[in-house]
């Protein structure tokens, strides 16, 4: 690993971004994360330059979501309570899908189902079209009932996993809460069950309280905590998963607002990142950031973003 | 939903604030914006795009807009200090940035084949008005505009003293009787609508929730046709997160419209007006 900053550094067109988890390959390591992408932002930013879209969760059927409010800023970031509103499978495959199967980034659809045989039963159909590239399990959504909080099982997540790991081909990522004790544990399980990598963090379950109304600021009541005040629960929860399941290909997200951020997460285990709260900041985001990429690793003299992957020294506890 | 490709998203920088009352700014920024832009659109601004605090972006619709003919558009904004976002965005000064998205959203649509426009303003939601009022008046329509305005007290009513400029009739409400007639500005809606020829009427409203909900009411106890324009707490603004809606009538149904995209500016008939008051 080049480090030393006597080396010159490469030439800024020379610096390869791509990456390769398990069987799919991105043209760079960004991407925007499931529930923050859609609807006009593909008409403030070029989506062609992206990574991949991961699809907002798409359940079986439509689903109209939470009261208002729906989003509460907090203290370094904000929390949202949007209950996984969408059009439902078929009117998404319907409505949506033609709008997206243009895009020439990857594509990866979230899905959630009640039951393990409804998450099966999505992948095989959305299997069924041919520009969907990828799957990502939301086994982790904070806002919904309890009949979908997978994430936290481990026995339930390898459970799921295998379902769907038979009803397509195509790779499957499990998308991790973070409100869980021993996230390595669920990874652990998510791969035994077949999954080719796993997507951290999903939102921290938490509230927000307007204590002269004596009553919770989002409709929901409780919501899902984003944006830079969980950087450093996710960058934790990547590492320990990285060390604990070495090789294992995994999207990092949580907070990640710049490029630096995204280093960050990188060297703690991350081959890509996924972009949420900052979409909403700047749709703009993800395009400064892979502006911004080949910059840091020419700083460091790297020519490759994937030998930088997983290379933070730290002992162990 | 048609992509806007004349949408701005980028820096914009401020010109000048000018004071309009206690706690109320008018500020005037400097953008690249290529789009028309209707009354009651509104912009996402980000107050400090250095900055990751405040971390999301805040709408406000547009008071007035000057066109140039070198492409760049500035835009007046008329705001109230109600919070962390807005108390920032008072201490920007002349040549600072700020994040601009915009123009987005729908706005009031000019009834042509009404004689009468009604205007119904509750607060800061007097802004997408005075520039309504201006287009009304450039494009050629000449109907007769009658502003309600209702505010707590008579310091509060932002910016009344720009419309008679307008040809605006302007009758005030104020709770405490500082200006105007004392109480509600829906009780003088009320009134009005009885010297009124309901057929000649179009109703124009923006507020706050509980204020337009009694305007549309009374709107649809008259069978007089009306426009709410609605503000939410917002995400993304480009109808991506799903974090504003209201609901709307959807066959025998309702639904969760997204403000940001379908509004901020709907038909009254289409609201389901519970949630409006929430």
């Amino acid at each position: 690993m080049p480090r030393s900053p006597k080396i010159r550094p490469p030439r800024l067109e020379t610096i390869d971004l791509s990456a390769q988890l398990g069987p799919l390959r991105l043209a760079n390591p960004v991407l925007v994360a499931s529930g923050t992408f859609g609807a006009l932002m593909d008409a403030v930013l070029d989506v062609d330059r992206l990574g991949g879209v991961v699809e907002k969760t798409v359940t079986m059927l439509p689903r109209k979501g939470n009261p208002h409010p729906r989003v509460w800023e907090t203290a370094g970031g904000m929390l949202n309570s949007i209950g996984l509103d969408n059009h439902g499978l078929e009117g998404w495959i319907q409505k949506r899908y033609p709008r997206i199967r243009g895009y020439r980034c990857k594509l990866l659809i979230s899905v959630s189902g009640r039951t393990t045989e409804e998450f099966a039963a999505l992948v095989r159909r959305l299997d069924e079209l041919p520009r969907v590239d990828a799957f990502e399990l939301n086994i982790s959504g904070p806002n919904v009932s309890r009949g979908m909080d997978f994430g936290v099982d481990p026995s339930k997540t390898e459970e799921v996993v295998r379902l769907c790991r038979a009803a397509t081909q195509r790779p499957i990522f499990a998308k991790l809460t973070p409100n869980v004790a021993d996230v390595a544990a669920v990874a652990r399980a998510a791969m035994n069950g077949g999954a080719d990598g796993v997507s951290l963090i999903n939102t921290v379950r938490g509230m927000a309280v307007d204590w002269r109304r004596r009553a919770p600021c989002l409709g929901g009541v409780t919501g899902g905590l984003s944006g830079p005040a969980v950087k450093p629960i996710a960058l934790r929860m990547v590492w320990e998963v990285a060390r604990a399941l070495p090789g294992t290909p995994i999207m990092g997200i949580g907070g990640i607002m710049n490029a630096d951020d995204a280093m960050e997460f990188f060297v703690a285990g991350a081959r890509a990142v996924q972009l949420g709260t900052a979409n909403l900041v700047d749709a703009g985001s993800a395009i400064h950031i892979l502006n911004a990429l080949p910059e840091k690793l020419a700083s460091i003299g790297a020519t490759r973003l994937r030998d930088y992957v997983g290379t933070m020294e730290a002992s162990d506890r | 939903m048609k992509p806007g490709p004349e949408l701005t998203n980028g820096d914009a920088y401020v010109v000048k604030q000018i004071p309009y009352g206690p706690g109320c700014w008018l500020i005037r920024l400097a953008a690249p914006i290529h789009a028309p832009i209707a009354a009651g659109q509104f912009a996402h601004v980000r107050v400090d795009p250095e900055n990751d605090a405040p971390l999301l972006r805040r709408p406000f619709s547009f008071w007035d807009t000057h066109v140039h003919d070198d492409a760049w558009t500035s835009v007046d904004l008329l705001y109230t200090v109600v919070g962390r976002g807005t108390a920032l965005l008072e201490r920007r000064r002349p040549l600072d940035k700020v994040g601009f998205l915009g123009p987005l959203g729908r706005g009031f649509t000019p009834r042509r084949d009404k004689r009468i426009f009604v205007f119904v303003a509750g607060g800061v939601g007097i802004v997408p008005f005075h520039l309504f009022a201006k287009q009304i008046r450039r494009s050629g329509h000449d109907p007769r505009i009658i502003l309600l305005f209702g505010a707590r007290t008579a310091g509060a009513l932002w910016g009344v003293d720009d419309f008679p400029a307008l040809d605006v009739e302007v009758h005030a409400a104020t709770e405490d009787g500082s200006r105007g007639s004392k109480g509600l500005v829906t009780d003088l809606l009320e009134t009005r609508l009885r010297k009124l020829r309901r057929r000649d009427l179009m109703i124009y409203t923006c507020g706050p929730d509980a204020m337009m909900k009694r305007v549309i009411q009374s709107a649809r106890r008259k069978q007089i046709p009306c426009e709410a324009s609605l503000e939410r707490r917002m995400g993304c603004a480009l109808g991506a997160c799903g974090a504003c809606v209201t609901r709307v009538r959807d066959g025998a149904d309702w639904r969760y419209s997204r403000i940001c995209l379908e509004g901020p500016t709907y038909d009254a008939a289409d609201l389901v007006l519970d949630e409006a008051q929430a």
